[in-house]
């Protein structure tokens, strides 16, 4: 067999294992991007985005690591980097269709899903999920990251380490840090008054 | 150790990421500090609540949005890829041969002493051969114009015109005679004309 078709068969296999990467890890790897932005277009671009580069560069994905974790350092990366720079909201009417692609047979209705049969667990969970979101999106990234790769995807600071391409003095700093501050956002100033 | 050491630490014990001894030493002192035990017990509550944050998932099927987005990305890629190297071999040119303004004056400079060379050349007259005129003439009239008698033709054989001896070897052209010094000529050297207008070699 000579170079070019080896090269040829390695790159397909390349490709069907990303594409079931793809297929097994994005769903997590959205609600990370949610918890991350806050937001349904911004989660999506955020996913894609990650999942784009983590394609372009998977000739230097290191196997013994787990993929995830790989993954999620791409997306703290393009996160920092990238969605800083786009305005903090997007207005979507729960009627606008959504195109998913080119054509107009390519557009869905949004769908938003019941996650609570009883109305008034699911209010009380929206609620609770909305004002918790609101707090992780007053953080400052690095420890917004640290929080949700740790309390959402419960890894281990030396995962978080790794995804975060730092120390794991830094990963409990920011921990720390991270989590004061939620609890001053979530803690009414009333109590907060008081407890100082 | 002191509910300073306490607090910075309570977060790193509360995840299970303390050394043993570290650990032992604030799990004594929360049995001791309620102050501590309140912080620690808010700590694993939102902690908690994160957790148990509801799943988000896609609006859409993201598998295929992010194939397609790959797809694009790689065509543009290929395309990025073609004008890179070109932009190379540009950069080569111009590393190797100089500014493009030197370049584009050497390209005129040639295409001028090309176009030249092969003007003078197509436009030189070769004599390939004149008309025997020692005895009379007995040329034929047709339809009033006088042609030259073939038989007359005496070749001149030149470098530019080899291997022509009679009329019949010569294809003629309208522009490969001269008048009225009774000889033939080729304007383009070596290369035999194709048609000629008779009415010139009229005497």
């Amino acid at each position: 067999m000579d170079i070019a078709r080896l090269f040829a068969g390695v790159l397909k296999n390349d490709r069907s294992e990303f594409d079931a990467l793809v297929n097994r890890c994005h769903r997590q790897a959205y609600n990370v991007a949610y918890r991350l932005t806050g937001n349904h277009a911004d989660a999506d671009d955020l996913t894609q985005e990650t999942f784009l580069r983590a394609y372009r560069f998977f000739d230097r994905y290191n196997r013994s690591m787990p993929f995830e974790n790989w993954l999620y350092r791409i997306m703290s990366r393009v996160f920092i980097d990238e969605l800083r720079k786009k305005p903090k909201h997007r207005i979507q009417s729960i009627d606008q269709p959504i195109n998913i692609g080119s054509g107009s047979e390519r557009e869905m209705l949004l769908e938003i899903p019941d996650y609570d049969s009883n109305p008034e667990n699911a209010l009380l969970t929206d609620q609770l999920d909305e004002v918790l979101q609101t707090a992780l999106n007053s953080l400052p990234e690095e420890f917004r990251i640290a929080v949700i790769l740790a309390d959402i995807e419960g890894m281990s600071y030396e995962e978080i380490a790794e995804s975060m391409s730092c120390s794991l003095g830094t990963v409990r700093s920011r921990l720390h840090r991270g989590r004061k501050l939620l609890r001053s956002r979530l803690t009414p100033p009333s109590d907060m008054a008081a407890r100082s | 150790m002191n509910c300073r050491k306490v607090n910075h630490l309570l977060s790193a014990y509360m995840d299970g990421e303390l050394p043993g001894i570290e650990s032992l030493q604030i799990r004594d002192h929360l049995n001791s500090c309620q102050a501590c035990c309140d912080d620690y017990n808010e700590l694993l509550h939102m902690k908690r609540l994160l957790g148990r944050l509801k799943v988000q998932t896609p609006v859409h099927d993201l598998p295929v949005a992010i194939f397609q987005t790959i797809r694009v990305d790689s065509e543009l890629a290929s395309h990025r890829t073609v004008a890179a190297r070109t932009q190379e071999l540009a950069n080569g040119l111009r590393a190797a041969v100089g500014p493009p303004r030197v370049v584009a004056i050497a390209i005129c400079a040639a295409g001028l002493v090309v176009f030249t060379f092969a003007s003078r050349n197509s436009d030189k007259v070769h004599s390939i051969g004149s008309w025997d005129h020692s005895t009379p003439p007995a040329s034929e009239f047709t339809a009033g114009i006088r042609y030259p008698d073939p038989q007359r033709f005496v070749s001149t054989p030149s470098r530019n015109t080899p291997g022509i001896r009679t009329l019949d070897e010569v294809s003629f052209t309208g522009q490969s005679y001269r008048w009225p010094d009774d000889r033939l000529y080729s304007r383009r050297a070596n290369t035999p004309v194709s048609t000629v207008d008779y009415t010139q070699f009229g005497r």
